[in-house]
């Protein structure tokens, strides 16, 4: 993967890369010792990547850099800082730094984009990862950073390295467009990947995935399923935590019975119903489930087909609404 | 309803065997009264429940009066005299050891351990069932043991691991507070598995023993400053196959 930001690459990244963090730091303060207007120029370069700053950080304090730093770094810095308070016992020692700041976005943005190829740094530099990618997601609904973190999800999992917060993290985005960057790796060369996949869709165990026809082949099942249901899901917000098959989404029938958008944060309409879909939800919930089901999916078939034939279908009485979708009927068809 | 070997059962039949208010005769008492048909094969399968259950409640209370420690995965610390840490946070049992050992020390040397609620779940089911079990009839039916959450874990506890909607819910079943407007900052608080400990009471490892209001309110305080939705206890749970562990028992004891 690469940064996500293009252009000339800094020295102190060049170095950490190629010869490790502690050469970093010795060059660095070496730097500071001989040199301080180099290596505040380097450090507030903008192309340095954000775990250069992260290691360099008891340099900066030594050197008393903080002032001359740049905004992007000394918010970044703060936003680290904010982190390891509240991780201290009794927590915050009075970082007053607001995570709803435009500005603290695109600093966070920078954070994730420019940190995610270093995972793996150190279990601090991945918890920071984390809750940057946290923050950007749930505070600020940061959808394009959802094809990077699954990405980290998956280089993690390959590694055998701790990935349930993540997934957490990643599916808060409570956004389609997650489970279809995941489907993706059912068709990944690396078997590791692909039974992730499986697990993360909930896709049942006895799916074969064993070569890449098999593997197309449910790709695209899948996808299709998505394309059908996308505008019905919600996100139930089941983790690792909770259970060892968590099922990230679930589709609300009465929404797919009625056409109409669900919620993403629960089986709820996003829009109030009308009156006359209060009365079709009550007769609709009378029935048992699997036809609730049959009824949903016949409902939403006809409402993409046909409109016009989809609105008389709702005026019959479900019982009559079940009979055509079971067995067809010669008007509607 | 209580139905033994085909036939329904009175609670009176089996609660006298048991302390007025105790555990065991809430739960019988429950079961008798619900609409749903609890089946067993024996009186000593129900009893075996019955006990685990217990059990499961005796071990939580114990856990929690030890002084095993709060850490979220990436900062779980173990004896590794009994236990080797995995890169993902749990705790495998090292080649070598007893596995009835190795649970026995979390709670001897409970200050060398951190971990997170959910792993906490888990030495609470292996502790309960060391109860139960004779050590070598636990340490031949455990070979292996590797303590994280719901993952990695034995076949014969995986049904604690799926969590589901119940028509009773009953001292010693596994639950879970959600709460999903957690802070982002606090990922480690979008949640809280607790065991049922009767009486309104729920362990939580790092919460402690309080009832639901208070572990609400918990959760309540670790959510992101826009929140608009609750903590909450989730409509389900989480329950090892009672009537399989009984199997393993009851033919090693025959």
């Amino acid at each position: 993967m690469n940064s996500g930001y293009a252009g000339s690459v800094n020295n102190l990244d060049c170095i950490r890369r190629t010869r490790g963090m502690s050469a970093c730091r010795n060059m660095f303060r070496k730097l500071g010792q001989e040199n301080r207007q180099t290596a505040i120029r380097l450090i507030n370069d903008n192309s340095l990547l954000f775990a250069s700053l992260f290691i360099l950080q008891p340099e900066i304090k030594d050197f008393n850099l903080y002032g001359e730093l740049s905004e992007r770094n000394r918010i970044a810095l703060n936003i680290c800082e904010k982190i390891a308070d509240v991780k201290k016992p009794g927590g915050n020692s009075g970082n007053s730094l607001s995570l709803n700041d435009e500005t603290v976005h695109m600093v966070l943005l920078w954070m994730f984009h420019t940190g995610a190829a270093d995972d793996g740094l150190s279990n601090e530099f991945d918890q920071i990862l984390d809750i940057t990618a946290s923050i950007l997601i749930k505070t600020h609904h940061e959808n394009a950073i959802l094809s990077s973190v699954a990405d980290l999800i998956f280089r993690r999992n390959r590694k055998g390295a701790y990935i349930h917060d993540i997934v957490w993290i990643f599916f808060q985005a409570r956004n389609a467009q997650s489970l279809q960057l995941i489907a993706g790796y059912l068709r990944s060369p690396v078997q590791k990947d692909v039974e992730l996949a499986r697990t993360l869709l909930n896709l049942r165990e006895d799916i074969k995935l064993r070569n890449s026809s098999e593997k197309q082949k449910w790709y695209n099942e899948y996808i299709s399923w998505l394309n059908e249901n996308s505008p019905y899901l919600y996100f139930t917000g089941e983790s690792f935590q909770l259970t060892n098959s968590p099922s990230a989404c679930d589709v609300n029938l009465e929404a797919k019975y009625l056409g109409k958008n669900s919620s993403p944060r629960g089986p709820k309409p996003l829009t109030p119903l009308t009156e006359e879909e209060h009365i079709c939800l009550n007769h609709f919930n009378e029935v048992q489930e699997e036809e609730k089901a049959r009824l949903a999916e016949y409902s939403s078939k006809l409402h993409r087909e046909n409109q016009p034939v989809w609105s008389q279908w709702m005026q019959y009485p479900v019982e009559e609404q079940l009979q055509i979708a079971k067995y067809g009927r010669r008007e509607l068809i | 309803m209580i139905i033994i070997s085909g036939n329904t059962v009175q609670p009176g039949d089996i609660s006298a065997a048991y302390a007025q208010g105790s555990v065991e005769q809430v739960i019988i008492n429950r079961l008798a009264a619900s609409d749903e048909r609890y089946s067993y094969d024996s009186l000593d399968q129900l009893k075996f429940e019955l006990r685990m259950r217990n059990e499961i409640i005796a071990a939580s209370r114990e856990l929690y009066q030890s002084r095993m420690g709060f850490e979220v995965f990436r900062e779980t610390r173990c004896n590794p005299m009994y236990w080797k840490r995995t890169s993902e946070g749990g705790f495998l049992l090292k080649d070598g050891v007893k596995p009835s050992d190795a649970i026995l020390d979390i709670f001897k040397n409970s200050s060398q351990y951190g971990t997170e609620c959910a792993t906490a779940m888990m030495i609470v089911y292996y502790k309960a069932l060391l109860n139960i079990f004779p050590k070598d009839l636990f340490d031949k039916t455990f070979p292996r043991i590797e303590l994280m959450n719901w993952h990695h874990i034995d076949r014969l506890l995986q049904d604690v691991g799926f969590i589901k909607r119940r028509k009773d819910y009953l001292p010693g079943d596994r639950r879970y507070f959600a709460n999903p407007d957690v802070d982002p900052l606090t990922p480690e608080w979008q949640g809280e598995n607790v065991i049922d400990l009767g009486g309104g009471l729920y362990y939580g490892h790092g919460l402690g023993i309080y009832d639901s209001e208070s572990i609400i309110k918990a959760l309540n305080g670790n959510r992101s400053e826009d929140a608009d939705e609750s903590a909450h206890l989730l409509d389900s749970a989480g329950r090892p196959d009672f009537k399989r562990l009984f199997s393993i028992y009851s033919r090693s004891t025959s």
